[in-house]
C-alpha cells in the first residue's frame, strides 16, 4: 500500500472544517475525529477500487550485448489481465550500472490491454548487467491510496569492452599490407616464406633472382617473399590481484583487454591464429581456434562479465595452458604487470620455460603519473614523492631487465598507448621473421 | 500471451500467515500484561509523603492510622482544604459556633500538616470550627496566629533526653514522656481560659500547648517525631498520640499538597489559546505521517549490485613516499633520486650500460663544462644533513639534468617516455652505488 501526494492534501485540508467547527460551535475535536474517519474511508474505498498490480503479465525485449559508452534501449510489455484498469506507476529497477536515464514510468494499461515502457540504457561497467524486479504502484480513481507490488522479471544485458584502440587498426593493417610484399616488393627481407615468381622489374633486388627459373623462361625471373602465415599467437590475460589497479582512471584489465583486442584483429588478419586465455587461478575466459569476425565477437562476448580477481596469480600453471593451446612454437604476449621484484617473481620463475620453445611478449602498463611526479621537486613532500616515483620506475626497469634476460620481449607503455605499442610489436616481429 | 509474473510482495493473507507467530506473540504479551495490571489492582504508587497515612515508611504515619482504626476511630485522609473541610463537615457533630464541650468517643477531630507551607494565608481560616477538635503538627507562626492566636512560637528545641510531661493535660499525663525533636511554644493568649503547655524543655517552651478556640480546643504538637512511624514506638509518643487523636470517633489527617496553592495573575497561555489549537495541532500530526508515508514508500526493493574495488595504481608511490617522509629517510630518497639521475645522463650521452660513475661524471663535464667536483659532490658526495639540503640537491640534480640536455641541443624538460620497447634505456647500474 502507498499514499499519494493528493492524500496528504486531503488530509491538511481538515484544517478548514476544524476551525471553523471549533469557533463556530467548540466542536474542535469531533471535527478532527471526523475528518480522519473521512479520509480513511475515502483511502479505503480507493484502494478497492485500484486495479490490481498482480494482474498484470510483463514480458521483456532486450538487446542482448551493447557496447560499453553506447546507448540501448529495452522495452518492458505490461499486459492487464486483471477486471479493472492499472493506473499508476511503474518502476524498472536495473542495476545502477546499467545506465537507465530513468526508472520510473507512469502507465494506464486497461482491462485486457498491453502497453510498452521503453526503458533508455546506457551502461558505464562493463560485465553483465542485470534486472531482476519491476515495481507497480496501482492507484485508484480517487489517486488517494496505491496498491503496491514487485513482481519478477529477470532480464540482463551484456556491455562488452569498447575496444577504443580499434582506431589503431586502420593504420597497422596498412603496415600489414607493406609487409605483404604486395606493395614493397623491392626490399628483400619482408619475411621468409617464398610466395611466387614473377617478371623481374628494373628496380628489383637482383639476388632474389630465381637463376633456375630464369633458365627456363626467356625472361629473367625473380621470386619475391612475404611474411609467414598460419603462426599461433596466444595472448595470456593476468586477470589476478594486480590488474585491478586503476591507471590512468582505467583498471589495468581493461587496457589489457584493449591491447589484446588490436592484437587479435592485426594478427586475424595477417592470417595467424589466435587464442586468448584470461587466467588467474583458473581460466576466466578462453577462445580457441576463432578466425576473422567470429575471432573479434567472440572474444568480447568472453572477455566482456571477467572482472579482476583479488587473487595473486598463479604463473606456474601457465606453461601448461600454453601448451594446451599448441606445442609450435607461438607468439606468447602475457598482458601483466611489472611492478616491482618481488610481485614479479612468479612470472620470472616461468619465462624460461616459456622462451624455450616459444617466442615471449611481455606487456605491462606503466603510470604516466608516476613519470610526472618524477619531475616535480619543489618542496619537501613533492621531493620524497620524486624519490619514491623514482624507485618504482627503478624497480620496474630492473623487472624488464631480468625478464630480458630471460629472453622475453618487453612492451610498456600508458594505457592509452599499450595497445598500439603492442601491435607495433607483433608486426615488428613479422618484418623480422622472428614468428 | 505472456505468463503473469511471480510477485515478490506477499499479498495481505500472505503476510499475516507468516507474520502469525509475532502477531500472536504481540497479542499474548499485550493480553499477560493487561491480567497482571487487573490482578494487581490497577498499580499502586508507592506513597513517600510525611506524616502520610498511607505511608508505612519511617516518615509515614501508617502504624498510627491503624492502630486508630483497630480502637475503633475512622481516619480518613484529606490533600487538599476543600476536601479536608468537607470532610470535617460532614462527621462533625457540632455546627460552627455551637460547640459546648469535648465528649469523650465522640465528634470529629482534623489533623493539620502544612511542612511546605502550600496552605494559603488567606484561607487557613476556613478551618477554624469546622470540627469539633483541631490538631496542629508542627505549624508555622501564620498558621498559628490564624488557627491558635494563644499560641506562640518559641524556637526549635533538640532534646536528646526525653521530656516530661509536667501538666495536667490527660494524654500528656498518660503518656510521661516524649522525644520531642522539633518546635515548641508557648501560650502568649490572655484570658485563655483552659490553656496548658506540656513538656517544657526550658522556660515557658513547651512541645504540647492545649488551647480553646472558639470553643473548640486546639492542641499544637511541636514534634513530627510523636506521630511518624520511626519514632512513634519511642518514649510516650505513642500514647500521646492516641491520647490526643483519639478523643472523637473520626480523625481527618489533613497533609497540604501542591494542589492546595492558589494560582494568580494574569490567565495563562493554555487559557487564552481557542479549543480548536489543540485538535488542528493533532491534524497537522496526521499530515506528518501520512506525508511521511508518502515520501518514504518505496517503490520495490533497494537493488543491489557488487561494485569493484578502486584501487589507485599510484598509491604504492604514494605509500612508500610518507614512508620515506616520515622515517626522514633523506638519504635513501636521495640515492633513488640520484641513481634515476645517472641512468637517465648515461642514455643521454651515449655511454655504454656498465659505464661506471666516474665516466658520467667525466663525461657530465666535458659536455656541460662545469667542474667535476661540483658534478661529482651533486651526483655522488654530497651527504644531506638536512631536508632543506635534501630538497636543494634534488633541484640540482634536476638542473645538471637540465643543463646535459642544453648541451646536447635535447628538450630541457624531459619528455616522458610514453612507451618503450627494445633498446631499453640503461638498467640502474650496480656499479654506482
Amino acid at each position: 500500500m502507498a499514499v499519494s501526494g493528493r492524500f496528504v492534501l486531503l488530509v491538511a485540508l481538515g484544517a478548514v472544517p476544524i476551525v471553523l467547527f471549533g469557533q463556530l460551535y467548540g466542536l474542535a475535536l469531533p471535527a478532527l475525529g471526523w475528518w480522519l474517519a473521512l479520509v480513511v474511508v475515502l483511502g479505503i474505498v480507493d484502494l478497492i477500487a485500484a486495479g490490481s498490480p498482480r494482474a498484470l503479465a510483463l514480458e521483456r525485449a532486450l538487446p542482448a550485448r551493447v557496447r560499453l559508452g553506447e546507448t540501448t534501449a529495452g522495452e518492458l510489455y505490461l499486459t492487464n489481465t486483471g477486471r479493472r484498469p492499472v493506473n499508476g506507476t511503474v518502476r524498472d529497477a536495473w542495476q545502477p550500472s546499467a545506465g537507465a536515464l530513468t526508472t520510473r514510468f507512469a502507465v494506464r494499461v486497461p482491462r485486457g490491454e498491453r502497453r510498452m515502457v521503453t526503458v533508455v540504457l546506457r551502461p558505464f561497467r562493463r560485465g553483465e548487467r542485470r534486472v531482476e524486479e519491476v515495481g507497480i504502484r496501482s492507484f485508484g480513481p480517487l489517486g488517494l491510496w496505491a496498491r503496491q507490488a514487485t513482481l519478477r522479471a529477470p532480464g540482463r544485458i551484456r556491455v562488452l569492452p569498447p575496444f577504443t584502440s580499434r582506431k589503431h587498426l586502420p593504420s597497422r593493417l596498412a603496415r600489414l599490407r607493406e609487409l605483404d610484399g604486395r606493395t614493397s616488393i623491392m626490399i628483400r627481407g619482408q619475411g621468409t616464406e617464398f610466395d611466387s615468381l614473377r617478371e623481374y622489374v628494373r628496380g628489383d633486388d637482383v639476388r632474389s633472382i630465381d637463376w633456375r627459373a630464369t633458365a627456363r623462361h626467356n625472361d629473367v625471373v625473380v621470386r619475391t617473399w612475404r611474411p609467414e602465415r598460419d603462426r599461433r599467437v596466444v595472448i595470456v590475460i593476468d586477470s589476478g590481484r594486480t590488474s585491478a589497479a586503476r591507471i590512468d582512471n582505467e583498471p589495468r584489465l581493461d587496457t589489457a583487454f584493449e591491447a589484446a583486442l588490436l592484437l587479435s584483429a592485426l594478427a586475424t588478419r595477417a592470417g595467424d591464429r589466435v587464442d586468448v586465455i584470461a587466467y588467474d587461478r583458473r581460466v576466466r575466459a578462453r577462445v580457441k581456434g576463432a578466425t576473422g569476425a567470429a575471432l573479434l565477437s567472440g572474444l568480447v562476448d568472453a572477455l566482456a562479465p571477467v572482472d579482476p580477481e583479488l587473487l595473486e596469480t598463479d604463473w606456474a600453471a601457465i606453461p601448461a595452458q600454453v601448451r594446451q593451446v599448441t606445442n609450435q612454437r607461438a607468439l606468447v604476449v602475457l598482458l601483466t604487470s611489472l611492478e616491482t621484484p618481488g610481485s614479479s617473481r612468479g612470472l620470472l620463475a616461468v619465462l624460461p620455460q616459456l622462451t624455450q620453445r616459444h617466442l615471449v611478449l611481455v606487456a605491462s602498463v606503466t603510470d604516466p603519473e608516476t613519470f610526472a611526479r618524477v619531475s616535480r621537486r619543489s618542496d619537501r613532500e613533492e621531493t620524497y614523492t620524486a624519490a619514491a616515483a623514482e624507485r618504482a620506475l627503478l624497480d620496474v626497469a630492473r623487472v624488464a631487465a631480468a625478464a630480458r634476460q630471460q629472453g622475453a620481449d618487453v612492451v610498456t607503455g600508458a594505457p592509452a598507448d599499450l595497445p598500439p605499442a603492442v601491435a607495433d610489436r607483433y608486426l615488428a616481429l613479422k618484418a623480422a621473421g622472428r614468428l | 500471451m505472456s505468463q503473469l509474473a511471480v510477485a515478490s510482495t506477499p499479498t495481505v493473507r500472505q503476510f499475516f500467515r507468516r507474520s502469525a507467530f509475532w502477531i500472536g506473540a504481540a497479542v499474548f504479551v499485550l493480553a499477560a500484561s493487561l491480567v497482571l495490571v487487573v490482578v494487581n489492582g490497577g498499580g499502586q504508587s508507592v506513597d513517600s509523603g510525611a506524616l502520610s497515612i498511607t505511608n508505612a515508611g519511617p516518615g509515614g504515619s501508617k502504624a498510627l492510622a491503624e492502630v486508630l482504626r483497630q480502637q475503633g476511630v475512622s481516619v480518613s485522609a484529606a490533600t487538599t482544604l476543600d476536601e479536608a473541610v468537607a470532610a470535617a463537615r460532614d462527621g462533625s457533630s457540632a455546627g460552627p459556633g455551637t460547640g459546648t464541650g469535648t465528649g469523650t468517643g465522640t465528634g470529629t477531630t482534623l489533623v493539620v500538616y502544612d511542612p511546605n507551607g502550600y496552605l494559603p494565608t488567606d484561607r487557613q481560616t476556613e478551618l477554624v470550627g469546622v470540627s469539633d477538635r483541631l490538631v496542629l503538627i508542627d505549624p508555622g507562626v501564620f498558621e498559628l496566629g490564624d488557627l491558635a492566636p494563644g499560641v506562640g512560637a518559641a524556637g526549635s528545641v533538640d532534646a536528646s533526653a526525653p521530656l516530661t510531661a509536667g501538666c495536667s493535660l490527660p494524654a500528656a499525663q498518660r503518656a510521661e514522656t516524649i522525644t520531642a525533636a522539633g518546635s515548641t511554644y508557648r501560650v502568649t493568649g490572655a484570658g485563655q481560659i483552659s490553656s496548658s503547655g506540656c513538656f517544657e524543655s526550658y522556660g515557658d517552651a513547651y512541645s504540647v500547648v492545649r488551647v480553646t478556640e472558639a470553643g473548640h480546643p486546639v492542641t499544637v504538637v511541636g514534634s513530627t517525631e510523636v506521630f511518624d512511624n520511626e519514632h512513634i514506638v519511642d518514649a510516650g509518643n505513642a500514647a500521646l498520640a492516641l491520647g490526643v487523636l483519639g478523643e472523637g470517633s473520626r480523625v481527618v489527617w489533613y497533609v497540604a499538597s501542591a494542589a492546595d496553592v492558589t494560582a494568580d495573575g494574569a490567565p495563562s497561555l493554555g487559557q487564552l489559546t481557542p479549543d480548536w489549537v489543540t485538535p488542528l495541532i493533532l491534524l497537522l500530526i496526521a499530515v506528518f505521517v501520512a506525508a511521511a508515508v508518502w515520501r518514504g514508500r518505496r517503490l520495490g526493493p533497494v537493488v543491489v549490485e557488487n561494485l569493484p574495488v578502486i584501487v589507485r595504481g599510484s598509491e604504492t608511490v604514494d605509500g612508500r613516499a610518507r614512508l620515506y617522509a616520515r622515517s626522514g629517510a633523506r638519504s635513501r630518497a636521495l640515492d633513488a633520486l640520484r641513481i634515476g639521475t645517472l641512468s637517465r645522463l648515461a642514455g643521454l650521452l651515449g655511454l655504454p650500460r656498465r659505464a661506471s660513475v666516474d665516466d658520467i661524471v667525466a663525461a657530465v663535464g666535458e659536455a656541460t663544462g662545469q667542474k667535476a667536483d661540483g658534478i661529482a659532490a651533486t651526483l655522488l658526495r654530497t651527504v644531506p644533513s638536512s631536508e632543506a639540503q635534501l630538497v636543494e640537491l634534488s633541484t640540482r640534480l634536476t638542473e645538471l639534468e637540465n643543463a646535459v640536455r642544453l648541451a646536447l641541443g635535447r628538450p630541457a624538460t624531459p619528455a616522458s617516455p610514453r612507451h618503450t620497447s627494445a633498446p631499453t634505456p640503461p638498467p640502474p647500474n650496480e656499479g654506482i652505488r
